[in-house]
């Protein structure tokens, strides 16, 4: 990759901040965070007006989290610089040097982006906090408002639906990407770690980029590919940097490593290498000449820029025409012989598996490990551990020497490996997932005769671990307070279905009805011993009542029911005492919190009046030469600076005490909502927006349990 | 000068040994051919027609893998070393000589002239007259390659080995003349220019021309003659590559095989360098007159190079393709030829245009207009070949479709056989190396197969770190170890490759095996073991001697044990010892390579001595000994000098290295909040110069700590374990209470006062 031009901004870029916009309407800036809360603008194009300053700062204050820019107010006809910092969200026109509105973003804001949402004519700001996502107009008024799982990490808009709207994707830092559809979730995903970056593709086709180092690619939803490195990815971005019409993936690396991926394979197509860590790649007409550039800045402030397929075809391996065709022919070629080298291969160690077995391994039937070996898997539940064993066991004396499994979520790393000593025929895994999460285990079993054997067997098996694996089956348990109720109509061996497909250890037949149900189990949690009943009435046709004190569980249930049966709607009503007093208390807290923090702003204001008034006297004293006077109003200068670092620690404290709380209100929210199914989610969610903001706490608690509000 | 080779994919045939590749001599024809044995034991003799291999012929399988091919050179025959015995086959393929040796060792190295035949096994160098044994040499350590020469005037050629323990040796027959220290472990040799025994030019008592390759990367030329050895010049093994950033590793891998050749067309010869991780480089050597006048004018400079991804094997030169060029051939580890051609017809790798090329050649067409070829070539020919090209395209295709249908029945069959596909034997290769980089002070252990590795799954019973290196994408994965497996780890490859390396640091003191599991991605799946040994003093490597003034701590054994008892305690404790002892009192001379503290020992029948300047060593060193003693059931009395001068040395060594280190992170600390000041103020000069310089440097420090963030820690418990066996040697089991003062003045560092709380007594 040869860059078309080279600078450097002498300055600190953060990782992820930085953006281009056009202030003026035509000429681009380059706009980037840096360190002590500034904004640094790099205008290149404003050279004639000002030709000292090609760089200024915008002091912010605060510690910024994101920075965007977008035409918010299409009646300026430019863009306005959109910044984040952890307790509000400014949107500052450039160009005016003013203001269009300052705003406290209570959920704080981790992320923002601009574009435009469904049912909302003008433009959005749209930001991601604690476990929220809001959307403001140039006005600054809330258009929109949701909740998510956890704290948002990343916001992009993509048309993953093909209905020609774009959706907003949230990626948030429980590893879930949502495709939001105004309110409605079309799709949650779970990914193997905090989701930092999301940017459409082109179409339904969007990237993503993961903390521990993924990039990869989703087509409408399912994942077309992605690559894992061991160091990490900061920044990824999609331009066309070949010029077929095709944008590929750029990512960027914490070692300074920049690569361009073919978007379809993940295939490498270049790469350049930076002294630092890059911290973000972005791409504009940035010279003025009519052609997009792609630029990347380090976090020493280096910018490189590359137009397309200007990029030195030779050394870059991206090439045209005639030369292309004759090239691409080259790799056939070779990828042909390549394969033919591997069949080869291939046919030849069959060839001799085959004529050894007949030559000798026929009566005794003894390759690496008898030929007729199998290896068997089953899931059990421990109780005394509070973890799901997997057993594999072979089905003669060979051992298992090793186990390796790979599976997304189940453990620290993306797999496991097990040396069991002494090696026998069967290895029991403990499992203990941390979420409830359908994985597949893809599990890689050595095998061999004997301890000192050299050559083993290799098992592999692919294995389902199923969403509640960690809920075990029990006759009688005790009935927890907390209920949902719902109606379905289906045929409870239906639900039995269900009830095999994700717990584990559910026998095949359904047991005959007894007593006022049609159907009822009883269920452990291993994670904290808690029990959990599901029942179908018999009286009351499809009456399906979960009970269990975690709201949160019985919300998954509910959704991964309806996710099966394919019931799109679906009204119930809850019942979570324990979980509704916590509420409670958070709520009070929250009102505390809020309390203590308008006191700790005023008595700030008091402290910091008196910081000028000392230092008003202690000038004075200078020029008086009142030394005495001076070192004392120096010394209680000092005295009230370490009081308003006091009172500033507290007031941080403080805060953060408040974003958790907020977070438990809005995931409280999310919690009552995932208990219902279409429209009564999303109206759920609405609703108690709306008494959260009217402080109407008996109505907020009525919603949470029938998923109305008063009125209806 | 801008050098392009293209690459031409020869032939894939079995895995192969190194040295199993020649090329014939020019015949009849002015295109060479060239002969290749592999692991499947059969030797193939071929040669390119219009772009195309064509057999000449193909040995029966000779019943064992081949280790060594060679050629002698006047008369036109093939030597071939298969396990013990020597087959002879002429130029038309007929086996004329079978020879079985009652060697015990494989026959990994050949040479032959005339009735006189070399051979070179693990450690044995035999010289056989007419088919009868004339000589028997066992050399100090393990041959790594050898070749012949006439350097002294005698009835025999003398025969120069390259040894493990860092040396060449020449003999004569079984007499040793000369013994050259190189810079490492010597892995091969060659000659500059022609072997001097095909060189009519080459007289008797001339200096021989010769190139060496090292371990650690080095290639070397020297000048042999019969009074003395020479090192003339050399090619570095530091050269940083284009586009790496100067902070990755620029150290070159291990060298596999040399050859030189005018493969440029300069005139003078150029200089292959075939290595262990796939690179090959080619270096101009300057003026073939300045070489041959002792010492190199000017130093080599790369031409050319790329990397292949798996070792090279061997490497030689002719006229394949039939034109004029002369073209690199070489052979890999998975079994590979590859030819390598300055000729621009080769940048077609149907071979297609090579055919045209032939084709007018034979049709008498004059060089210049082969010259012009390309610019004036009519557009029938142009149509022509975009037939031919797509005839070979479409018949490619359908191999690969024939095969695939073949691949498929034959699984079908075997899956009937065993339903789970479970093999009856591997046949998949796969071999190891572990070795010791000292300027790292980490081992390597290098994992080859013969097909695209899948994944690696490590376990080791002693604590050993894996440490992070670039230039590999495979994704590293840990699991919690228990007490029995402390580690439990296992590498995900993302890009195919045959090849891979692990680099790995263990504590000194603690022994016991690494095993790996290598699963190669073919079908049916098998997995290979590999097992190491992590030896307490893995960190020494062995060094000529020691040097006398330095005050040692001494070890004395007494009691009734053998020579070669010590011997096997001593293998349990270090690398690169001899497999038995070639002597009746051994002597060795070792250096830790993380510190640069030494070891010396000699051992005889019945008593041992141990010197060494760090009191951890010889502790350990007790401490197996008498654990391996009385397992034997030997009553040794040892006796230990504790010498109080050692620690100021020890602790003076480390220095250096604790001091940087101890630097190092506190300027780490620093960096961030001075950048934050840097920002708010706008300038620094008021700050205090040593700021100033952390802030200017700021980039490195913080490249540099990267790059070893537990280098502090692994100093400190250098230095506490040192305190440690320093007391409990002298009798003192535990000195815990002492370790928490220690570390708090190491905390703080300061050379003075560590060294005062060495030399405290205490109670």
């Amino acid at each position: 990759m040869i860059p078309a031009f080279q600078f450097a901004l002498g300055h600190q870029v953060l990782q992820g901040l930085v953006t281009v916009g056009r202030y003026d309407g035509k000429r681009p800036c380059l706009s980037a965070g840096t360190t002590a809360g500034k904004v640094l603008i790099h205008c290149p194009h404003n050279r004639v007006e000002n030709p000292q300053n090609e760089v200024m700062f915008l002091n912010i204050n605060r510690k910024i989290t994101s920075v965007v820019t977008g035409m918010l107010n299409p009646a300026l006809q430019r863009d306005v610089l959109m910044v984040g910092t952890q307790t509000s969200l400014m949107v500052y026109d450039v160009e005016e040097n003013a203001d269009l509105f300052f705003k406290e973003v209570h959920d704080g804001v981790n992320v923002i982006a601009f574009g435009h949402l469904p049912a909302i004519e003008q433009p959005v700001c749209v930001v991601g906090g604690n476990c929220s996502v809001q959307a403001f107009d140039a006005e600054g008024s809330e258009l929109y408002w949701t909740v998510t799982g956890d704290n948002v990490s990343s916001l992009a808009f993509c048309d993953v639906d093909d209905d020609g709207h774009p959706e907003l994707l949230v990626g948030t830092e429980d590893f879930e990407i949502r495709a939001l559809k105004s309110e409605e979730v079309l799709k949650e995903i779970t990914e193997t770690d905090v989701v930092i970056r999301i940017e459409p593709l082109h179409k339904c086709r969007f990237a993503y980029a993961l903390m521990h180092g993924t990039v990869g690619v989703y087509d409408k939803l399912s994942r077309a590919w992605r690559v894992k490195s061991k160091n990490r990815v900061n920044c990824i971005d999609c331009f066309d940097l070949d010029n077929d019409g095709v944008p590929e993936l750029i990512a960027g690396w914490e070692n300074g490593k920049v690569e361009v991926r073919n978007e379809k394979s993940g295939e490498v197509m270049c790469k350049d290498y930076f002294q630092a860590p890059v911290a973000a790649l972005v791409h504009a007409d940035y010279r003025l000449d009519g052609r997009e550039t792609l630029m990347c800045l380090t976090s020493e402030g280096d910018v490189r820029g590359w137009l397309p397929s200007s990029s030195g075809a030779e050394h870059s391996g991206l090439r045209s025409g005639v030369a292309a065709q004759e090239a691409k022919e080259n790799d056939n070629w070779r990828d042909l012989q390549a394969q033919k080298a591997k069949l080869t291969q291939e046919l030849a160690s069959f060839k001799e598996q085959l004529k050894q077995y007949k030559s000798d391994g026929k009566e005794t039937g003894q390759g690496v490990i008898p030929t007729d070996t199998k290896l068997n898997a089953s899931l059990k539940a421990n109780k005394a551990h509070g973890t799901v064993e997997l057993h594999l066991m072979t089905t003669n004396y060979s051992v298992i020497r090793a186990v390796v499994i790979f599976a997304e979520h189940l453990f620290d790393g993306e797999a496991c490996m097990l040396h069991p000593l002494p090696p026998s025929n069967n290895v029991i895994v403990q499992i203990s997932p941390a979420k409830d999460v359908q994985t597949t285990m893809s599990i890689k079993a050595m095998t061999g005769v004997t301890v000192s054997s050299v050559q083993y067997h290799v098992f592999e098996l692919n294995y389902v671990m199923p969403k509640f694996a960690m809920y075990h089956q029990v006759d009688e348990a005790p009935v927890p307070s907390g209920t949902v109720n719902f109606v379905v109509q289906e045929r409870p061996n239906h639900i039995w279905s269900w009830l095999q497909r994700s717990f584990i250890s559910i026998p095949e037949q359904m047991p005959a009805p007894s007593g006022a149900n049609v159907l009822e189990v009883n269920f452990i949690s291993l994670r904290t011993n808690e029990p959990l009943c599901i029942t179908v009435s018999k009286e009351q046709a499809g009456l399906m009542t979960i009970r269990t004190d975690d709201m949160e569980t019985a919300g998954e249930m509910v959704q991964d029911l309806c996710n099966f049966l394919q019931v799109t709607e679906l009204e119930s009503t809850a019942n979570f005492p324990a979980e509704m007093e916590k509420f409670q208390q958070v709520l009070t807290r929250v009102d505390e919190y809020n309390a203590v923090r308008m006191k700790l702003t005023a008595e700030m204001a008091d402290s910091a009046n008196l910081v000028k008034a000392l230092i008003v006297k202690a000038e004075d004293y200078r020029m008086l030469s009142d030394m005495q006077h001076l070192k004392k109003a120096f010394s209680s200068l000092q005295q009230t600076n370490s009081d308003l670092i006091a009172e500033y620690n507290k007031r941080a404290n403080n805060h953060q005490q408040l974003l958790a709380q907020l977070k438990e209100v809005n995931m409280m929210i999310q919690k009552a909502a995932k208990l219902r199914m279409g429209h009564a989610k999303s109206r759920v969610v609405a609703a108690c927006r709306q008494a959260i903001k009217q402080n109407n706490i008996m109505g907020l608690f009525q919603i949470i349990r029938t998923g109305h509000d008063a009125s209806g | 000068m801008d050098v392009q080779l293209h690459r031409l994919d020869l032939l894939q045939c079995g895995a192969l040994q190194p040295g199993t590749l020649e090329v014939l001599p020019v015949g009849k024809k002015k295109q060479q051919k060239i002969a290749v044995g592999d692991d499947s034991g059969v030797l193939q003799v071929f040669y390119l027609k219009k772009g195309e291999v064509q057999y000449e012929w193909k040995s029966p399988a000779l019943g064992r893998e081949i280790s060594s091919v060679v050629m002698q050179m006047a008369k036109d025959k093939i030597f071939v070393g298969c396990g013990q015995s020597i087959h002879g086959f002429t130029r038309k393929g007929k086996e004329f000589v079978k020879i079985k040796t009652n060697l015990t060792e494989t026959i990994h190295h050949l040479f032959v002239e005339e009735n006189m035949i070399w051979t070179g096994g693990e450690y044995i160098l035999n010289i056989y007259d007419n088919c009868k044994d004339y000589g028997f040499v066992m050399t100090k350590d393990r041959i790594n390659d050898l070749t012949c020469a006439p350097v002294y005037p005698g009835e025999i050629l003398s025969t120069i080995v390259a040894c493990q323990d860092k040396c060449l040796r020449v003999f004569q027959g079984e007499k040793v003349f000369h013994e050259f220290a190189v810079e490492g472990s010597a892995t091969a040799l060659g000659f500059h220019g022609l072997s001097p025994v095909d060189n009519p030019a080459h007289h008797v008592g001339d200096p021989v021309q010769m190139i060496y390759g090292t371990e650690q990367g080095v290639v070397g030329l020297c000048s042999l003659d019969a009074k003395s050895m020479r090192r003339t010049g050399g090619v570095s093994d530091r050269q940083n590559r284009p586009g790496v950033g100067s902070g990755a590793s620029s150290r070159r891998p291990r060298v596999c095989c040399l050859h030189t050749a005018d493969v440029v067309k300069s005139g003078a010869l150029d200089l292959l360098v075939g290595r262990d991780d796939g690179t090959l480089e080619l270096w101009n050597l300057g003026d073939a007159a300045a070489f041959a006048s002792q010492r190199l004018e000017q130093a080599p400079t790369p031409l050319w190079e790329t990397c292949l991804q798996e070792s090279i094997q061997s490497l030689s030169s002719g006229h394949i393709t039939g034109g004029d060029y002369m073209e690199v051939i070489l052979a890999t580890y998975s079994g590979k030829v590859l030819a390598f051609t300055p000729s621009g017809a080769a940048r077609d790798p149907t071979g297609t245009q090579m055919a045209k090329q032939e084709e007018r050649e034979e049709a008498g067409a004059s060089v210049m207009s082969r010259m012009v070829k390309g610019t004036k070539s009519s557009d029938l020919e142009q149509a022509e070949m975009k037939q031919e090209r797509s005839r070979r395209f479409q018949a490619l295709e359908q191999e690969v479709a024939r095969l695939k249908a073949e691949t498929d029945k034959a699984r079908k069959d075997y899956q009937n056989l065993s339903s789970e596909q479970i093999a009856m034997q591997t046949t998949t290769k796969v071999s190891h190396r572990f070795g010791l980089t000292s300027e790292e002070a980490c081992y390597i252990l290098t994992l080859e197969s013969q097909a695209a590795i899948e994944l690696i799954a490590l376990r080791a019973d002693v604590e050993v770190d894996l440490l992070d290196h670039s230039g590999t994408s495979a994704i590293l994965s840990r699991s919690r170890g228990d007490p029995q497996n402390p580690l439990l780890a296992y590498y995900r490859m993302q890009e195919e490759g045959s090849r891979f390396q692990i680099r790995m640091r263990t504590v000194e003191g603690l022994s016991g095996t690494l095993s790996a599991f290598v699963v190669p991605e073919t079908q049916p799946k098998t997995a290979h073991l590999i097992t190491v040994s992590i030896k307490p003093l893995a960190l020494h490597e062995k060094i000529p001697e020691v040097s006398p003034e330095v005050p040692m701590n001494e070890l004395r054994l007494s009691g009734p044990f053998s020579v070669t008892d010590m011997h096997s305690w001593l293998m349990l404790c270090v690398n690169e010892l001899p497999s038995r002892p070639t002597d009746d009192e051994m002597v060795i001379a070792y250096r830790s390579t993380f510190v640069g503290t030494q070891l010396y020992g000699r051992y005889s029948k019945g008593s041992a001595i141990f010197r060494s300047d760090s009191i951890t060593t010889i502790s350990v060193l007790k401490d197996i000994i008498s654990k391996e003693a009385t397992a034997k059931k030997i009553q040794v009395q040892m006796h230990v000098d504790v010498n109080e001068e050692t620690f100021g040395r020890f602790l003076e060594l480390v220095h250096p290295k604790l001091n940087y280190q101890h630097a190092l992170t506190q300027q780490v600390r620093m960096v961030e909040p001075l950048r934050e000041v840097q920002l708010q103020e706008g300038e620094t000069k008021f700050l205090h110069p040593e700021l100033q310089s952390v802030l200017d440097q700021a980039h490195e420090i913080q490249q540099q700590f990267e790059l070893q963030p537990q280098k502090l820690a692994f100093l400190h418990n250098m230095v506490i374990s040192a305190y440690r066996h320093k007391w409990r040697l002298r009798g003192y089991q535990s000195v815990d209470h002492r370790i928490k003062d220690l570390q708090k003045l190491l905390e703080s560092y300061n050379l003075e006062s560590v060294s005062a709380f060495f030399s405290e007594s205490i109670d």
